[in-house]
């Protein structure tokens, strides 16, 4: 039998072990279920070329109170709605005001935030709007 | 070896800054789980073109081409060249150093942009920032005259908070009116403090209520639909595994009867026959929401 | 050949997982823990899956391995791999996966460092039956996989203990899990798993199922009042406002008290609520469309299926009907 056969059967067995990968992780997919208040930001991002950014805002409130982003630093309750791009941050606006390298990382490890799957659309993750207008788990734009 | 050290200083350090939550594992901060990770073929790629991107697309490159600064074109032109010779390393197979190229071209890059003097791109963010602000301490005054006025002689001192806020807000006026946003907000800051304060010490321990009582059925009736409304996204939202149950339907057909009627009652001017049907109507609601599985109060 | 054999026996162990008993198997726990390191050798650590920086190790002992992972070591390691809320056994099960990972070609050991999951075992024993091999996993990996899709969220017994309520182990799913967060990104692994830091935190039924307000009452975090000021302290305004409502459900009671611990006037006023009674109208139909309290309230406050944190004041039955005359009729 030996290698024309082993390799038949390696070939099939890795295809369907791929295949069942797929399969479980993409069942996710329709379903997401990340952290409730996670931000998802994608105004210039898709069209940049990059990844989307995701703002995990449980990160965040165990190191501040709303007061300081929100407040003094003149963040808007609203998702997308701030229109940062990188110049602004760069300039110490918005996430910049800490993400300098001295409060937190500087923003030159873009991966840590441009990090959502390409397409995903400007969300708050799991809000209650989000549940009302699409039922079904898949994001609408908020 | 050196960049273990390096590593872990960067995660001592930051770790250091962090140093809260007791239960966290000292494992320094995403930065260096990130360094310290194996650089990944794949997404070496992608992060190469994307930077390509930065250097010659983003709103950063066309910050620098636009501004005056030469400083900041040369610096962009060395992040260029460093950007070069990180291709060059990548084609060559030594993903190390390709990726440590890259993250030196991203920090001069960056060196760039701060060197091409963004006012433009702050100064709009400034004059919203002091807008809001001045809103703001307009909000607190107000709140604070009308408390002062309820609370009447035990409210000390307050004339002389009111004086000192009106001044500083015209102090930050005038600033504003220069141009100089960033001062005016940092006037508006002080006083809005002493607003802040003053609110809270004459309202500390206090309990307010706002009871329901309407003007007129026409209120009420507004009122009913609000509930009406509500009623039905809190089944939605709370029944979200939506059981096409006859029961719950049953209800929610009949609610919306009702609320077909009410609706033609106020038509006709007749409010407390619609508030009436509305109740009714919401009545149903909630006997839905409950034949759902959740209970709510009625 | 090893390869393949490595590749089912992950691929039984993913599906596996969603079958795993409710209690933090090894898997689940190196997941939440343990790979914020291992997966990439932070700090030297052995990398997870790689015989050569094991090898050494588990020659000198898996009970050397339990004592370094139960009580830190000098080089580097924490205690517990820094989270104290699991059990001994929970950490033993995940040094026994590590160890059982980096074996990898292994497959006919006892398979302890896989998981609860009782497929593994017999799927390699069945991979070394050469002629069968092909079709017998694939049955295998085809019954696990409909099973898992079919009740991803079902243990396997019948019996157990809320056995139609997701697991804890699936709540706050760690970033490449969590759907939006894209796996094939390097920056996606560096980020820090929800799990590893509500663990010591004070529970809630909703939200990210962390009760936010106790977690800072009982100083289990200490947010920044100012953004440099560590030590800055808030200023606290306890004033609460109750709002009567129709029918039988009691009372809002709206608490400054929690809300300026964490924002401050101007975040509110004037631009949601006028500061003055009666100059707000708020009825539930706008807060679930995002209005009024729920500019944050159902978007990263605490969602509004947690009605009696609000409406909180019962309301007093001997009275006679107040305020309209059909209330009475609610």
């Amino acid at each position: 039998m030996k290698i024309k056969n082993r390799i038949g059967r390696l070939g099939s067995l890795v295809t369907l072990c791929l295949a069942v990968i797929c399969a479980a992780l993409f069942a996710e997919i329709p379903d997401a279920h990340a952290e409730y208040g996670d931000i998802v930001i994608n105004n210039y991002s898709d069209a940049a070329g990059m990844r989307p950014v995701i703002f995990p805002h449980w990160f965040h409130r165990i190191r501040f109170r709303c007061k300081v982003c929100h407040a003094d630093i003149g963040f808007k309750f609203q998702a997308g709605g701030n229109e940062i791009n990188m110049v602004k941050i760069i300039d110490g606006q918005f996430c910049g005001a800490c993400h300098n390298g001295d409060i937190a990382w500087s923003p030159e490890n873009c991966n840590l935030c441009h990090s959502a799957k390409p397409g995903t659309k400007t969300q708050v993750h799991e809000s209650t709007i989000q549940k009302l207008a699409q039922p079904s788990g898949v994001p609408a734009k908020k | 070896m050196k960049r273990t050290v390096a590593t872990l200083a960067l995660a001592a350090a930051c770790g250091a800054a962090f140093a809260q939550t007791p239960a966290a594992a000292d494992t320094g901060n995403a930065v260096s789980r990130l360094q310290a990770g194996k650089v990944d073929a794949e997404s070496l790629n992608f992060n190469m073109t994307s930077v390509g991107k930065l250097l010659e697309a983003s709103s950063a490159a066309r910050q620098i081409e636009s501004s005056k600064s030469v400083e900041a074109v040369e610096r962009r032109n060395k992040a260029r060249e460093i950007y070069k010779s990180a291709q060059a390393a990548l084609a060559a197979g030594d993903l190390q150093k390709a990726s440590q190229l890259l993250a030196d071209t991203r920090s001069t890059f960056f060196e760039a942009v701060r060197l091409a003097a963004p006012e433009e791109v702050s100064a709009k963010k400034l004059e919203t920032d002091y807008k809001n602000r001045l809103d703001s301490v307009n909000a607190l005054m107000g709140a604070y005259r009308r408390v002062a006025n309820e609370k009447g002689t035990a409210a000390k001192g307050v004339n002389e908070a009111v004086a000192q806020i009106e001044k500083g807000i015209a102090e930050a006026a005038k600033l504003a009116q220069a141009g100089k946003y960033k001062e005016g907000r940092a006037e508006l800051d002080k006083v809005y403090l002493v607003a802040k304060a003053g609110v809270s010490g004459l309202r500390s321990g206090d309990t307010l209520v706002r009871s329901l009582n309407f003007a007129s059925k026409e209120e009420e009736y507004n009122y009913e639909i609000d509930r009406n409304n509500t009623h039905q996204m809190l089944l939605e939202v709370l029944a979200s595994e939506k059981r096409a149950d006859a029961m719950v339907q049953g209800f929610v057909s009949k609610s919306k009867d009702l609320r077909t009627q009410a609706e033609a009652a106020a038509k006709k001017n007749d409010f407390a026959t619609g508030v009436k049907l509305l109740e009714d109507s919401t009545a149903e609601l909630v006997r839905a929401i409950r034949g759902a599985g959740i209970y709510i109060p009625g | 050949m090893k390869f393949s054999k490595l590749l089912l026996v992950s691929a039984i162990a993913l599906l596996a997982a969603p079958l795993a008993q409710a209690a933090a198997s090894g898997k689940d726990v190196y997941s939440k823990t343990c790979a914020l390191c291992h997966a990439t050798g932070v700090a030297g650590s052995p990398k997870f899956g790689n015989a050569d920086d094991w090898g050494p190790r588990i020659a000198r002992g898996v009970s050397n391995l339990y004592t370094s992972a139960l009580k830190g070591t000098a080089k580097g390691m924490p205690a517990k791999g820094g989270n104290l809320t699991l059990a001994d056994g929970e950490v033993k099960a995940a040094v026994d996966y590590m160890v059982g990972a980096a074996k990898g070609s292994d497959a006919k050991a006892p398979a302890k460092a896989e998981e609860a999951a009782k497929a593994a075992p017999v799927a390699e024993k069945k991979a070394d039956a050469k002629p069968a091999a092909a079709s017998n996993p694939a049955a295998e990996a085809k019954a696990a996989a409909s099973a898992a899709a079919a009740a991803p969220e079902a243990t396997g017994d019948v019996n157990s203990f809320n056995r139609l309520l997701k697991p804890a182990n699936k709540r706050n799913p760690p970033p490449p899990e969590d759907g939006i967060h894209d796996p094939t990104n390097d920056g996606t692994h560096a980020l820090l798993p929800p799990q590893a830091a509500f663990g010591s935190l004070p529970k809630s039924n909703a939200g990210n199922r962390v009760n936010w307000v106790e977690a800072l009452n009982t100083d289990k975090i200490h947010p920044r009042y100012d953004r440099n000021d560590p030590k800055a302290e808030p200023i606290v305004m306890d004033l609460n406002i109750v709002r009567e409502v129709k029918g039988s459900m009691p009372d809002v009671v709206y608490p400054h008290k929690q809300h300026t611990q964490w924002l401050d006037c101007s975040n509110c006023h004037p631009a949601i609520f006028i500061p003055q009674k009666g100059a707000n109208s708020i009825s539930m139909a706008a807060i679930l469309l995002g209005e009024k309290c729920g500019v944050c309230h159902g978007k990263v406050a605490f969602p509004v299926s947690e009605c009696r944190f609000c409406h909180s004041k019962k309301k007093d039955t001997s009275r006679p009907a107040a305020a309209t005359p059909t209330a009475a009729k609610q």
